[in-house]
């Protein structure tokens, strides 16, 4: 008996520690181990800081060579001061490894496709995803050309031994607490994780291409359309560099043998998910000139998804040869977006295309053979794992062409193949590792040309201004020298000639430097005016950059805070010209007396997309309706093909100047619309769906397109609670749901250096830490914190909060 | 005066047991172990030693933790948990060391009643 009762109670302890012990006992996603994550000797508790205390126990650190010091400030930015760059990159590894550890495993484990290891099953998908489309393959090729930059190497080297020594201090109980919740363990750090945060970074800005689109939308509309509907510029340019720049008449394109056109007809492909079009940003700089202090101001906001913890972390960098400020990406060495003592930078995305599909021509029904220039070419077939917690892995068969993976197979013809070439996992240059670290290191205009021509993807418009006085605008990066209108259909694949194999020379990408106007600026437009000689195509902004244009060019004495005024300015050109037509074309006699009273509050309306206004969440309806009544055709055929949508500047001038074309016709009714019809059919459409939301008290612009910053495992628990900022997609303050301006910096290259900066997030990644997200709010209500440039280790003159030392063993 | 001993070993070996070791559940065996060592013949009451030490150990370092950190990361876990409060999470860890503390006493309890043949059943 008393056996019995011995075992009876040994087995229901066994099995009660081993179901607390288990992640999902019961198949409950995601019900972490319980036992371990609530002990409060290991779990998560061991992850609630205490407030007012601080970690400064610093480290002995083998290949250091001189002692590190890490100060942090009041708001936990460190500032790192090392005795040479190799020292200061160690540390820089070590200190993003202690705030940022989970958020960079996890970074690299997206980018490899290995997600599904840790996540299981509800992540495979994405991981195959994200495998195809050749990331790892891509950090590989990285690797390989840094390799040949032994140096750079080094400093990549001593980077992640800095990551690793921190790793290597941690036990279980201090794992951050997402590794806790999901229950698995960090891994090393090595380069090619480096490799993959910079493609993951590259794939949220140069992955966007309508190849597929646009070719079955010519064969949907036709020539004459779609050449009407989809110019490739848009009637109201304002190009990043306008003609009016002298160099562009010595600049010569060279010849391009003839491009063969593309296959016509319809793709029936399931397109792989591309990011948000509204992912952008700003940025300008204004010569001494035209500012009140006399000295130049660069600003800055890259517009990117928002998370928590954030894209972004903010630090300082000193060494006897180098003092930098700004903004690093857990995982990549050197500070990516920040000024120096001689210089300030900036960057926004150049929406150049550099993603073809290409159709491939088999000989053999098996499809192991293709045609190329008349010759039968083998494809290479790699068989891909993806490993899935808690269940069987996966095999992805690829098949690989001269041109890169098959990714797309045609539904109804499973012969119609399209192969993918993505310039942005090719092998780069030698010189691609070190150019961030020297930019970090410049001195002056030609000290950042020198480094910024090692650039390659994703291509951004570098924004310059130094101490000097010089300021200076290059659209930097790798971007394919082209034959007109090359890639911007599915091309042939039989044919070299469909090859684009040169890029355009550093020397002749659009740049100016010190216009006559004063300012350079750019947010996502077209890079050069139309007489620029290379051909190049992709997704541009129209209206951003002529609102920047219009107010940098209309006053002189620009202080910091009119900078400041001007990047968070919620005013929109779009609106401004889309509203007073919309109005002229409303039938008001149809509205009913409630609708005729918020048509004479749309009517006092400036525009601006404040917060507390109620105007733009008419407006913002109003459009989203007309689009799909103007545009109802497109809305209707998604449902079977993949197609193009207007631009919006498109359908602003269709409202203006084109109340004959057919597109005003509304499908679903007998008779033919008139502009006037079906812009009060949206306008009642509108209506009919918010009327319930503005009977609400306190309904306004803020709650209408309320921000939601979300944990990046998206674990509610961890996200924060939705913000009401202004802005809009079309202003420069361009807030939406979930993306908008992840890093605000304002820098004055004056005698002093004076920069403001804010970002949506906090300097630490551990949610249980009064820094996770202390930035939401003074973010949300567009405030700026002054960043603290520290000129030496002895520089008090901003608080500090701990001192942290690292020793050479 | 064994009831004492098995009150303040399992208290104590408990607590340094789980400062040292990386395993979450060795309180089960410490307080197998505390019981087994300082019998005291009432196994209810070497079970509820088992049931108060644990609870205490694990609640009052939960709330100790937690206290210096505001309840900023409880408060955020129990929205995890299903929009519980600091508090609750803290009574939740508090169970879980009071199982796992009752458990391994009932359990040492009754591995040394199997080598008291001679001692008559206690009356309880």
């Amino acid at each position: 008996m008393r056996y019995f009762q011995l075992l009876f109670t040994l087995l229901l302890t066994l099995g009660l520690v081993w179901f607390l012990n288990t992640s999902n006992p019961l198949g409950i996603e995601p019900l972490p181990p319980l036992g371990k994550l609530l002990n409060p000797y290991g779990g998560f508790w061991q992850n609630a800081e205490a407030f007012g205390e601080y970690d400064s126990k610093g480290l002995s650190l083998p290949g250091l060579s001189g002692p590190v010091n890490i100060i942090y400030d009041s708001r936990m930015v460190p500032h790192i001061f090392a005795e040479n760059l190799k020292d200061a990159l160690m540390a820089q590894g070590y200190v993003v490894a202690k705030h940022r550890l989970w958020q960079m495993d996890l970074a690299a484990r997206s980018g490899a496709g290995r997600l599904s290891e840790v996540m299981g099953e509800r992540t495979a998908e994405y991981d195959r995803f994200q495998r195809r489309r050749g990331l790892y393959r891509g950090a590989e090729a990285s690797l390989k050309a840094w390799a040949r930059a032994p140096d750079t190497m080094a400093l990549l080297q001593a980077y992640t031994d800095g990551v690793n020594a921190y790793i290597s201090t941690l036990k279980p109980k201090d794992y951050p607490v997402e590794f806790k919740i999901l229950d698995y363990a960090p891994e090393p750090w090595s380069p090619i994780k480096t490799g993959l945060v910079q493609k993951l970074n590259t794939a949220l800005l140069c992955f966007r291409e309508t190849d597929v689109e646009a070719t079955n939308t010519l064969a949907w509309l036709g020539e004459d359309v779609f050449r009407s509907l989809f110019p490739e510029r848009p009637q109201f340019e304002s190009s990043i560099v306008p003609d009016s720049c002298q160099w562009v008449d010595s600049l010569q394109a060279p010849s391009l043998s003839a491009v063969p056109p593309g296959p016509m007809g319809f793709w029936d492909v399931d397109l792989m998910p591309k990011p948000d079009r509204d992912l952008g940003s700003n940025n300008w700089a204004v010569s001494g000139k035209k500012t009140s202090s006399g000295s130049p101001i660069l600003c800055n906001d890259p517009h990117l998804p928002l998370s928590l913890p954030s894209l972004w972390m903010e630090m300082q960098i000193h060494t006897p040869d180098m003092n930098v400020y700004g903004v690093t990406l857990p995982g990549l060495p050197g500070i990516v977006l920040g000024f120096n003592e001689y210089v300030a930078w900036g960057w926004t995305n150049a929406g150049h295309d550099v993603l073809d599909w290409y159709e491939v021509d088999w000989t053999d029904p098996a499809k192991t053979h293709y045609l190329f220039d008349g010759q039968q070419k083998a494809a290479t077939v790699v068989v891909d794992t993806i490993k899935i917690r808690g269940s069987k892995p996966v095999l992805d068969t690829l098949v690989f062409t001269h041109w890169g993976p098959i990714v797309y197979q045609d539904a109804k013809h499973p012969k119609r193949n399209l192969a993918m070439r993505w310039a942005a996992v090719e092998e780069p240059g030698a010189s691609e590792l070190g150019f961030l670290l020297g930019i970090n290191a410049a001195r002056n205009y030609d000290e950042f040309q020198k480094a910024s021509s090692g650039f390659h993807f994703p291509g951004q418009n570098m924004a310059f201004a130094a101490r000097d006085g010089d300021i200076a605008l290059t659209v930097t990066g790798r971007f394919p020298i082209k034959g007109r209108e090359q890639g911007r259909f599915i091309q042939k694949g039989d044919n070299s000639a469909s090859f684009w194999s040169e890029f355009i020379p550093f020397t002749d990408l659009p740049r100016m430097k010190n216009p006559k106007r004063g300012f350079v600026s750019s947010a996502n437009q077209l890079s050069a005016g139309p007489n620029y000689p290379y051909y190049y195509n992709g997704d541009f902004n129209v209206y951003r950059g002529r609102y920047a244009d219009r107010r940098l060019a209309e006053r002189n004495n620009f202080t910091i805070y009119a900078m400041m005024d001007l990047q968070t300015s919620n005013f929109s050109i779009l609106a401004e010209e889309a509203l007073p037509e919309m109005l002229r074309l409303l039938d008001t006699s149809r509205l009913t007396a409630i609708e005729q009273g918020l048509v004479q509050l749309l009517g006092t309306w400036d525009y601006q997309f404040h917060s507390f206004k109620i105007p733009p969440v008419i407006f913002d309806e109003w459009w989203h309706a007309l689009d799909t009544t103007l545009w109802d055709e497109f809305h209707t055929i998604r449902d079977t093909l993949a197609v193009m949508q207007p631009e919006r500047w498109r359908t602003v001038q269709l409202l203006k100047e084109d109340p004959m074309n057919g597109f005003w016709d509304i499908l679903a009714t007998p008779e033919r619309e008139t502009p006037q019809q079906t812009v009060t059919e949206a306008f009642r459409r509108a209506i009919r769906l918010l009327r319930p939301r503005l009977d609400e008290a306190d309904y306004n612009w803020g709650k209408h397109h309320a921000v939601q910053i979300n944990h990046l495992a998206r674990l509610e628990a961890f996200s924060a609670p939705p913000l009401y900022p202004g802005g809009y997609a079309e202003a420069l303050n361009a807030t939406r749901p979930n993306n908008g301006p992840s890093w605000r910096m304002v820098v004055e290259m004056g005698p002093e250096i004076k920069a403001y900066g804010v970002y949506p997030g906090g300097q630490s990644g551990n949610p249980g830490s009064p820094y996770y997200d202390n930035f939401l709010e003074p973010w949300a209500k567009g405030l700026y914190f002054p960043l603290f440039f520290m000129s030496s280790e002895k520089d008090r003159k901003q608080d500090i909060l701990y001192e942290e030392v690292l020793s050479p063993l | 005066m064994n009831l004492f001993f098995q009150f303040m070993a399992t208290l104590l070996v408990g607590f340094a047991a789980q400062w040292f070791l990386p395993w979450w559940w060795v309180l089960a065996p410490t307080a197998f172990l505390a019981a087994l060592v300082f019998h005291i013949p009432n196994r209810l009451i070497a079970t509820l030693i088992g049931l108060f030490c644990g609870a205490i150990l694990w609640w009052g370092m939960a709330f100790y933790l937690s206290t210096l950190n505001h309840d900023l990361l409880a408060g955020r876990m129990g929205r995890l948990f299903g929009g519980i409060g600091a508090l609750q999470m803290g009574l939740m860890a508090g169970l879980l060391g009071g199982i796992l503390g009752a458990l391994g006493a009932l359990a040492g309890n009754q591995t040394r009643n199997l080598f008291q043949k001679q001692a008559p059943e206690p009356a309880n």
